[in-house]
């Protein structure tokens, strides 16, 4: 009998893909059942069970997203072939182009990873989830797959064995999040004033498909993790069909990507040993500087052997891989040390400048003023729009700026030596931000008394003290009054706790003394003697807080309000 | 039918093809053969498209191999490592290859199963050595393959497999026209059922002819006068006597005892004529194995294979 007169590549290969993988979908169904699906069913609480179903559906639940990444990374290795000269030979010297190869076991993986989600689906659907919150979880996840394995397929295109794909598979998914976050952390610990930007951390939590797709997905983010999904995948193609099969066994199958993953991942390596190294035993420390060469050079040497597959590092390749290296690093931190990009001496002029928020201008009183504690703030900034705020902010970050050209705050820690704090946010007239943070001793007259100058014109500003009044602050849920100066205290007339018409009569009373209290007042330090009373108030509801203030010497009328109330 | 130009393939530096040329006709059996590493494996991988050549062109019936379906689901391989899906027994594995070749026989297929003895349910990679080999050359078949790309099938198998899996291969030429291309180290073998041969060396074509042919140009000349051994330089007459094999295109000359054996690159008549008129006490002409012509012809003479012959 012979078969029909046409071929089924499609057909043959992933028939063939499923009936190798096919426990795959089992275990990852049963896994999304027990760990997912059956604390819901366990549940005895209607509301709580929805509050579940609802997690589930809209990805904020961390194990469901885990077994979904599991699922597409070990649906990915069934490119395995692929790593051993003997099946690769095989499989293409059957009448199959590359193409029909790539995609069959690309819709072979597809298949196996959808399935597990499907029979979720449906158990979520009966289970009372709402039909289209679980259709768009399906979708969400879908592509959370397909994002996932792009990533892995496009790792076993290059790689030409296991081990390596699976080296390739963790590089690739973390190398943008790791190379921002080694940059974060350089600026942070060599750039005066650095601020994380708000962009910044949404490309960190961007960065990675599923974590993307976790943290809120509409159909915008969904659509972009497609098109990414697909771009990859038609690269991965384009590798695969100029991949040289007579590789396979090699750790990786381009002569080229050899010696450029080994300089990237000793660069990384480097560059973030001496972040670690140096931060625990300090810049100038010797044992940092020998404990970072260590960990370079043991990252270089177990990198070259899996690369070269061989113990001799002293090659041609490896010689120039550890020049490049050197000089990779070397640049990297002439260029932070240096600040080649010049970001410590930025100051936009105020008129660029549309609007600014200042926080931490009070430090002495600990964060009495948190933007969100304050009515229609949800982000917590308040912003000055008023000219002469934004001019003082403007002019304060100037006087940053040239100090930091030829000087250092660096060492300064105002937090435990009476020191002052500027923490300014400026949305600039071109839409991007301006931030920044310093802190600085009050022993550095330099700084501090043009520190004092510029905070004191805004925060005795009318347009401070109106949107910082105690009057349009969120309602508390409690007010507590500390007697005797300390939080500790355990005598029970040391301690009052407040009810709703005295937390209003002493609101009022705080009020008027911070309309009329003066920055001098604000930043005085507490003079040894005086005990002050302390006031805890707390918020409670979604995002519970807890704002301690201190009482000052100056503070009138509040303490002529505890002295005849409590 | 299978038409190999100029082909060169290099690997990490290393030439393993250097400008090689075949040519295989419809429905002939050419052995390929050569020493280890000339590259016979490799211009095997180039012509069933699973390596792309650096230069050169593969062609079947004039159609390029590389990524061509319709050409590689006429062609049948046994490669000389052998692979099988694991967990897969004969017949699942024969229901994939019949997905993939549009003139598979699965009749033929059961048929060959049954011959040969091996059990279908079992997995592949549990049977012997052999046994695998006689399942991979089973699944070539059974593809009904106008070509049959063989690289050291029949090694490993037992001389009762070995004439059963030639019968086949034989009757696939007789009747089908197959033209079979095979490569192996058992010259012995080879010389019995090939028709052509190509001999190649460090990824070159060194001799390509008819078998016949080629064993009719290369004689082995045992050849012995009256008054002993001739030899270059020991006597006066020496420098005449070294020129009585001048007329001919001596390949090998090894003097044992009286007796001086000559590999000779000639016509059995022109060596008669040349060495009869020489008054021979001793004169022998015998045709050369394919082994003793490979050995010759690539002057892989050692010690041990001299003594050997």
């Amino acid at each position: 009998m012979r078969s029909a007169a046409s071929s089924r590549p499609y057909a043959s290969i992933i028939g063939k893909h499923l009936k190798r993988y096919w426990s795959l979908p089992l275990l990852y169904t049963a896994s999304m059942f027990l760990a997912v699906i059956m604390p819901v069913m366990l549940l005895d609480e209607t509301e709580s069970s929805k509050q579940s179903l609802a997690g589930i559906t809209g990805q904020e639940n961390p194990l469901a997203v885990f077994l979904i990444v599991c699922i597409a990374v070990s649906a990915g290795l069934m490119y395995e072939y692929l790593e051993r000269k003997i099946s690769a030979n095989y499989m293409h010297s059957l009448p199959v182009t590359r193409t029909q190869l790539f995609f069959g076991t690309l819709a072979a993986q597809m298949i196996v990873s959808v399935i597990p989600v499907a029979v979720t689906a449906a158990a979520l659907i009966a289970m009372g989830a709402g039909v289209s919150a679980s259709l768009l979880w399906v979708l969400n996840s879908v592509v959370m797959i397909a994002a996932t394995l792009a990533i892995t397929v496009l790792a076993c295109m290059i790689s030409g064995n296991v081990l390596m794909t699976l080296f390739n598979i963790c590089f690739l998914n973390g190398v943008v999040p790791m190379t921002l976050f080694l940059a974060d952390a350089s600026m942070n610990e060599w750039i005066e004033g650095y601020v994380r930007s708000d962009i910044l951390e949404k490309i960190l939590i961007n960065s990675l498909p599923a974590v993307s797709l976790a943290t809120g997905a509409g159909i915008i983010k969904i659509a972009a993790w497609a098109l990414f999904a697909a771009v990859v995948i038609a690269v991965s193609l384009m590798i695969y069909k100029k991949r040289p099969i007579e590789r396979s066994g090699d750790s990786l199958v381009f002569g080229w990507t050899k010696a450029a993953l080994l300089t990237v991942v000793t660069f990384l390596g480097a560059a973030f040993a001496e972040l670690l190294f140096l931060d625990l035993f300090g810049k100038d420390s010797i044992a940092g500087i020998v404990a970072a060469l260590i960990a370079v050079l043991s990252i270089f040497i177990v990198m070259s052997i899996l690369i070269y597959r061989t113990p001799k590092v002293l090659t041609k390749s490896g010689i120039v891989c550890a020049a490049l290296t050197i000089a990779l690093i070397a640049g990297y931190n002439f260029g932070f040390s240096h600040d080649v990009l010049g970001i410590e001496t930025k100051a936009p002029g105020a008129s660029e400048v549309e609007k600014v928020s200042v926080e931490a201008i009070c430090h002495e009183n600990g964060p009495r003023y948190d933007g969100s504690l304050f009515k229609g703030n949800k982000n917590g900034n308040i912003y000055l729009e008023d000219r002469q705020n934004v001019e003082a902010a403007c002019d304060l970050q100037k006087v940053f700026a040239e100090y930091l050209k030829s000087g250092s705050l660096e060492g300064s820690d105002a937090y435990t030596q009476a020191g002052g704090a500027f923490d300014v946010s400026m949305k600039l007239k071109n839409g991007r931000s301006f931030d920044r943070s310093y802190s600085w001793e009050r022993s550095n007259k330099a700084i501090n008394d043009e520190a004092e100058k510029y905070l004191a014109v805004i925060y005795e500003s009318s347009e401070y003290k109106e949107k910082f009044s105690f009057s349009k602050m969120k309602a508390c849920d409690s007010m507590i009054v500390y007697g005797s100066g300390t939080l500790e205290a355990d005598e029970e007339e040391s301690v009052v706790s407040l009810d709703r018409k005295q937390q209003t009569g002493l609101l009022a009373a705080m009020d008027k003394d911070f309309q009329s209290r003066t920055y001098k007042q604000e930043t005085q330090t507490v003079k040894k003697g005086y005990d002050p009373y302390s006031i805890e108030m707390e918020f409670g509801g979604d995002n519970y807080q807890s704002v301690t203030l201190t009482v000052l010497p100056t503070d009138k009328y509040t303490l002529e309000w505890i002295k005849k109330n409590i | 039918m299978i038409k190999v130009s100029g082909v060169r393939k290099r690997f990490d530096g290393v030439t393993a093809l250097d400008g090689l040329d075949i040519n295989i006709e419809k429905g002939s059996i050419y052995g390929l053969v050569g020493t280890n590493g000339a590259g016979k494996t490799t211009i095997i991988k180039q012509i069933m498209g699973i390596q792309r050549p650096d230069e050169g062109e593969i062609t079947i019936d004039g159609q390029p191999v590389y990524e061509n379906t319709q050409v590689k689901a006429r062609l049948g391989y046994v490669s000389d490592e052998l692979y099988f899906f694991p967990g897969n027994g004969m017949r699942e594995t024969a229901k994939f290859l019949a997905g993939l070749y549009p003139g598979w026989d699965m009749d033929r297929f059961e048929k060959m199963v049954a011959d040969f003895g091996l059990d279908p349910k079992k997995k592949i990679t549990s049977f012997s050595k052999g046994m695998q080999k006689q399942a991979a050359l089973i699944f070539a078949l059974s593809a009904m393959p106008d070509c049959l790309i063989l690289d050291e099938p029949i090694d490993g198998l037992d001389p009762v497999v070995r004439l059963k899996a030639w019968k086949y291969i034989i009757d696939d030429v007789a009747e089908r026209q197959t033209t079979v291309l095979v490569s192996s180290h058992n010259l012995r073998e080879m010389e019995g059922y090939c028709d052509h041969i190509g001999i190649i060396s460090k990824g070159r074509m060194v001799i390509e002819r008819d078998l016949e042919d080629l064993k009719s140009d290369v004689h082995k000349v045992q050849i012995a006068f009256k008054g002993g051994p001739v030899e270059a330089g020991a006597s006066e007459e020496a420098g005449a006597a070294a020129d009585i094999y001048g007329d001919l295109n001596v390949l090998h000359k090894e003097t044992r005892g009286s007796v001086t054996l000559l590999i000779v690159r000639e016509s059995r008549e022109k060596i008669e004529e040349v060495l009869r008129a020489k008054d021979p006490a001793i004169l022998d002409i015998l045709p050369l194995s394919l082994e003793e012509i490979f050995i010759y012809e690539l002057g892989g003479e050692s010690d041990e294979i001299s003594s050997i012959i």
